[in-house]
């Protein structure tokens, strides 16, 4: 349990909801709410943001199961796409600037143990990690999804890769990335682990004009 | 500085002068192109579309020429587009620029086709440090400049946009490039919800994915959907999932420009599409003018000041071409300003 600080978050416009904190029965809490896109036709529109509200908070609830942190939900309504959840007071990963050997490590295992409960998180970006004391607990499951194919094992770490690229060197990048498959091994084990490193590879390969390093 | 720079990556062969000094700023002088058009239904042969580019070549470089009001001992120096793009065509457009190079005695510059969009569409739009949506045949990618050379934010992983839009037109038996075709088709949908094909929606974290929406696509079309309505649907599902990811990267980067360039640049809804968006984030939108949009001479000779100032100028001999050259591995910017090599 973390203590009751007193909160500081200002909302968050983000590209996919808008992020407030709000008070719940007294306690600080999230409320995550997937705004109209007005350049979308409303159809499509009212369509995509009530079915990601649904897997959002289904996802969230298995992920839970799998023993992997994230924010508890307290409310969702799928017609006006709004989640209420768990407030994590944090640094994302992005902005740490602390061990991240370690916490890479964590972020890679907990990967492995939402994919080996067949949950592909969908967006594994550094934003969407935050870092509480020895606590690393994932948020943002809006593009997240069931499967258990290795394509998306594969791509979800592709996109823990590129993201940690494009906030480092492609040198630290990349073993930073290796300090995560390390943690994925941990948990996955040696046999669904390189299944993982070798399509994370041909994905690689895939990219438009791409080359083998 | 005058540069000459040569186009001929795909269906355009192109020659552009464009002319860059401290004073007058930049400034193109003058772009010349002839487009190889593939029968209807089909889409570029590299071979036909190259030998096309060789008939027209001569004609199209002497009359970017004129245009300009210059002789060829004006042009300081020569750009052509080295890739990424088909082999065939490519070859055309390097034959040319090494000859005048070697026969006129002019400095050579091998530039990222690519990245002559971006400078281009940068100059025009008078940008200092935009998040770039490229768009066209051969590209779908949101890319953003950082101190080691542009990285690439998202992109689709299958079909670009270009090819989603031909891919469809040659299904409905148009000939390619076919966007504004389908774009006149999906403007003549009087909506309709009941009438609109459902279609998929692939947003993977940044990335895009246009195989199975054309799959969706062509079989609404064989169940007799009509092609208006397919074309409105295919449009309003791949452009929101453009301006969805782009707003994500716009968001992820922090960036306050949105530069848009390619040849997809032109189409009218998609502009709209990502203006709404930028406008809700207080984001600068910057469309390439549609005359520009398309491959084009001029773009190339816009990035050769770039790369002529990153040292890649070279000899003749050793003015290549390479096919697939990605936009993140080119070199420039940090580092000192070493011979840089094209392959």
């Amino acid at each position: 349990m973390i203590e009751a600080e007193p909160a500081n978050f200002s909302p968050i416009d983000g590209a996919e909801a808008r992020i407030e904190l709000v008070d719940w029965y007294g306690k600080p809490a999230i409320r995550k709410a997937r705004m109209p896109k007005p350049y979308r036709i409303e159809l499509l529109d009212r369509t995509i943001r009530s079915r990601r509200t649904k897997e959002e908070v289904e996802i969230l609830h298995a992920c839970k199961l799998a023993g992997v942190d994230c924010p508890q939900v307290h409310f969702a309504d799928p017609i006006s796409s709004e989640i209420i959840m768990e407030y994590i007071q944090g640094t994302v990963l992005k902005d740490f600037r602390g061990d991240t050997e370690n916490v890479l490590r964590q972020v890679g295992s907990k990967t492995a143990r939402l994919h080996l409960n067949r949950i592909i998180h969908g967006d594994l970006t550094t934003k969407n990690m935050i870092i509480s004391g020895e606590r690393v607990a994932f948020i943002d499951f809006g593009l997240s999804f069931f499967s258990d194919r290795i394509e998306d094992r594969a791509e979800d770490l592709h996109l823990l890769k590129q993201a940690l690229k494009s906030s480092e060197s492609t040198r630290k990048a990349n073993s930073q990335f290796e300090e995560a498959m390390n943690g994925y091994l941990d948990i996955a084990g040696k046999k669904d682990t390189a299944a993982v490193k070798k399509q994370i590879a041909k994905i690689e390969l895939r990219g438009r004009y791409a080359q083998v390093d | 500085m005058i540069c000459l720079g040569i186009e001929s990556t795909a269906h355009t062969f192109g020659a552009g002068i464009c002319e860059l000094s401290p004073e007058t700023g930049f400034k193109i002088l003058s772009d010349s192109k002839d487009i190889y058009r593939a029968p209807e239904g089909s889409g570029i042969h590299p071979r036909e579309a190259a030998r096309h580019h060789v008939e027209v070549c001569s004609d199209v470089i002497r009359q970017s020429l004129e245009t300009a009001g210059k002789k060829i001992s004006d042009i300081d120096f020569i750009a052509y587009s080295a890739g990424p793009g088909l082999g065939p065509c490519l070859r055309v457009g390097a034959v040319a620029a090494r000859s005048l190079a070697s026969y006129f005695d002019k400095e050579l510059v091998p530039v990222n086709h690519a990245i002559g969009h971006i400078e281009l569409g940068k100059f025009l739009g008078d940008l200092h440090d935009p998040l770039v949506l490229l768009i066209s045949g051969g590209h779908t990618a949101i890319a953003g400049n950082s101190p080691d050379g542009w990285k690439i934010f998202g992109e689709t992983l299958d079909l670009t946009l270009g090819q989603l839009l031909d891919q469809l037109g040659r299904y409905f038996g148009l000939s390619s490039p076919a966007g504004s075709k389908i774009e006149v088709l999906a403007s003549e949908f009087k909506f309709n919800e009941k009438e609109m094909p459902h279609l998929p929606y692939t947003i993977k974290g940044n990335d895009v994915s246009y195989s199975g929406l054309l799959s969706a696509a062509k079989d609404a079309v064989a169940i007799g959907q009509p092609k208006k309505a397919v074309s409105f649907s295919v449009q309003e599902a791949a452009f929101a999932m453009l301006t969805e990811a782009t707003e994500r990267a716009l968001s992820f980067t922090d960036r306050s420009e949105l530069l848009v360039t390619g040849g997809v640049a032109a189409n009218q809804r998609l502009s709209r599409m990502l203006q709404t968006m930028c406008d809700s984030r207080g984001v600068r939108l910057s469309v390439i003018p549609r005359q520009f949009a398309g491959d084009c001479g001029a773009q190339i000779a816009a990035a050769g000041f770039l790369f002529r100032e990153n040292g890649y100028t070279v000899r003749a001999e050793k003015a290549l071409v390479r096919q697939s050259w990605r936009i993140d591995r080119v070199q420039l910017g940090s580092g000192s300003k070493r011979k840089r090599a094209v392959a």
